[in-house]
């Protein structure tokens, strides 16, 4: 046996010899990638870390995915409040972030920020001149223009203006006053308009430089004394749908250069007197045009960000309630994905988790919760 | 926002656990509604000088008369009280002002909701109380955006309650 | 004796009118314009206009007057008409009695009325214009 050992130990330092010889270190240094178009059910999650403005994060889910672990994609990096817009044109994804030299105090630098899709990094920038707006994220702050040739920020210092800026060239192209009216809805090919104080809409064209070429004000159309509209619409392919305090549901069609106002009507009938739409983000529209909207059940004064017990949906063309969606959980925001075979109601409840629905159907598919974020007070389907 | 308080106080689970569905959602509605009845109101006799404003509550909790309009962190829980800063901080001159009821004399006081700026959320007493709250295009009763405006730094930390006034009924 | 009474009357009525319209006038101000340029209207550099010491300097033309009620704090404001008169009214010789002309006369409601449906699209150009004509006017 004395004789043996060192032979047995010479044959397991061959054999382990040649299996580490036929193993391949696996690479150093590999990055994953996206793919350029993303999945119908994908969606960006964008946490603006409320108590930790400064490190914002944007979280790519594929709500497919079974697997939890699995379902987080990757993540980009914005700060304050980020703005964010998605391109469908471009792989491009756009925040408008706002850094401090020395974190939370120094100088301050407003910059748009290009994000590359397949790569989730920042692969351009344009400086702001003028500070943009910062307020409870929503999605009508930042917007591109229907060409997708200009980025539209609004700002608030506190006088009202929207930045316009050039994202293929990456410049900044002016400023435009919007006097008394805010957020950006994009009108036309190359022109927004801002909702207005006096419960107007205020109009401006652009030309291809992204100067001023004409401007114009609705007629009055609401009444912010008596109800006021949100300005945080449905909006699909160029029609918004904007819900007011007291539950009147506001259509207006943007597609021409001058916004076509439309009919208002009430979303509150017998079986729901008292109810009031609430939330952060209270409405959401899908691809075949149907309004989702959060609903409370307590409706009076200062209830309008109340979180929705119930997700009701609308046909907007025949004015009518088609479902009552009976929420798992209470939630401050809805967004819906792209598609129109499946299309997945996200609803972000108050615990700050992901409620998945079926939008067809109103049935809870999953939670997606724990995923990193602290207050994905947006929720964005991957365009 | 209550629903973030209730969210940083771990409360939300406790509640959905604790309660009957039925019960749960009336409590998430008067719990977000901001109602007296959710929290305890600890009257606190102030002694009233001539020209002062009568007090009753408390000035740390949501439901204190002033916040009738408050969305953000109470500087009373920060570090400052419900009129002054916590240390360190800049008050921003620049604010918006809003109305609430006094329920001690049943007057309407004006309040200027200065917020308290240069360092980031205090992330104590988170307060969301709507009333009277427009949206963004009317921005002199807005409390959506950070009022941190001419300060030497928007990074926003608290929110106080200064009365400036009587308002006409 | 009997007319003297009517008119003290009349002068003790208008006197209470004209403080209870002052009170009013500070609480719209309050409540619409102050968050932004301040108690006495001091207003911010670089951010809101200074109207302490300055804004009667507007009235020195009609188009000061009319950019005044144009500037979209006023024109958009959710103050009616004559609640809109009698506040602007008030902030001039509150803030800026020093710098009313001579021939200075109060808004009506009816020209308030009239210019706050035009609201001016671009205040900070338009501003320096009026203000420069006046300061050429003033030299």
């Amino acid at each position: 046996m004395k004789k043996l050992l060192p032979f047995l130990l010479a044959l397991l330092l061959l054999v382990m010899g040649t299996a580490m010889a036929q193993l391949q270190p696996e690479p150093m240094g590999k990055i994953e990638t996206l793919p350029e178009k993303w999945p119908a059910h994908w969606v960006l999650a964008h946490d603006v870390s409320f108590s930790r403005v400064m490190d914002g994060r944007t979280i790519v889910l594929d709500l497919d995915e079974e697997n939890p672990a699995r379902a987080y994609k990757g993540m980009m990096n914005n700060s304050f409040a980020a703005f964010m817009a998605q391109a469908t044109t471009r792989p491009e994804i756009y925040f408008a972030s706002i850094y401090y030299s020395r974190g939370t105090r120094g100088e301050r630098i407003d910059v748009l920020e290009i994000y590359d899709k397949q790569t989730l990094s920042p692969i351009g920038e344009v400086v702001l001149e003028v500070p943009r707006a910062i307020l409870l994220p929503q999605r009508f702050t930042m917007q591109l223009t229907r060409d997708e040739s200009l980025v539209l920020l609004y700002n608030f210092t506190p006088a009202m203006s929207v930045s316009v800026v050039d994202p293929v060239a990456r410049e900044l192209r002016g400023e435009v006053p919007t006097p008394g009216c805010a957020a950006v809805f994009p009108t036309g090919e190359r022109g927004f308009s801002s909702v207005c104080a006096d419960g107007t809409l205020y109009t401006v064209q652009l030309d291809a430089d992204g100067q001023p070429a004409s401007t114009s004000r609705s007629a009055q159309f609401f009444d912010a004394g008596v109800d006021p509209l949100i300005e945080k619409a449905a909006w699909h392919a160029g029609k918004a749908w904007f819900p007011t305090f007291m539950g009147q549901l506001q259509p207006v069609d943007f597609t021409g250069d001058q916004p076509v106002i439309g009919e208002a009507w009430s979303m509150i009938d017998e079986e729901t007197t008292g109810w009031r739409p609430g939330g952060l983000a209270p409405a959401a529209a899908d691809a075949d045009g149907r309004v989702y909207m959060l609903a409370h059940p307590e409706g009076r004064e200062g209830s309008h960000r109340d979180p929705g017990m119930e997700v009701w949906v609308f046909d907007p063309d025949q004015q009518q309630r088609v479902d009552r969606y009976e929420l798992a959980m209470p939630g401050l925001g809805v967004s819906l994905t792209r598609d129109r075979e499946a299309p997945l109601l996200v609803v972000l409840n108050v615990e700050m988790a992901l409620d998945v629905y079926d939008a067809r159907t109103g049935e809870l598919r999953k939670t997606v919760a724990n995923f990193g974020a602290e207050t994905p007070l947006l929720v964005y389907g991957a365009e | 926002m209550k629903w973030l308080d209730r969210l940083i106080e771990g409360r939300t689970r406790d509640l959905a656990q604790r309660s009957s569905r039925r019960s749960f959602l009336a409590r998430v509605g008067t719990v977000v509604a901001g109602s007296a009845a959710t929290l305890p109101l600890l009257p606190v006799a102030r002694a009233q000088d001539e020209g002062s404003v009568p007090e009753s509550g408390d000035p740390h909790s949501c439901d204190y008369w002033r916040y009738c309009a408050t969305d953000g962190f109470l500087c009373s829980c920060c570090g400052g009280s419900a009129s002054s800063c916590p240390p360190g901080t800049e008050m921003s001159p620049i604010t918006w002002i809003g109305t609430c009821l006094n329920p001690v004399d049943n007057t309407n006081y004006i309040i200027s909701y200065n917020d308290c700026c240069g360092k980031s959320a205090c992330g104590h007493c988170m307060c969301t109380r709507n009333e009277g709250d427009r949206p963004i295009y009317r921005p002199q009763l807005n409390n959506e955006y950070n009022w941190c405006l001419g300060t030497q730094h928007q990074t926003y930390n608290c929110s106080v309650a200064r009365v400036i006034g009587k308002a006409f009924d | 004796m009997k007319q003297f009474l009517a008119v003290a009357s009349m002068l003790f009525s208008t006197a209470i009118w004209a403080t209870d319209d002052a009170a009013r006038a500070r609480v719209d101000y309050a409540l619409n314009c102050q968050g932004c340029h301040l108690a006495r209207g001091e207003g911010f550099a670089g951010k809101v206009p200074r109207m302490t010491d300055f804004v009667g300097y507007y009235m020195h033309s009609e188009d000061g007057r009319a950019f005044l009620i144009q500037v979209p704090g006023v024109a958009l404001s959710p103050l009616n008409d004559a609640d809109t008169a009698r506040l602007m009214n008030w902030m001039l010789t509150e803030f800026s009695a020093a710098q009313l002309p001579a021939d200075y006369r109060p808004y009506t409601v009816d020209e308030v009325a009239a210019l706050r449906r035009q609201p001016e699209n671009d205040p900070n150009r338009r501003r320096a214009e009026v203000l420069a004509k006046i300061s050429r006017q003033l030299r």
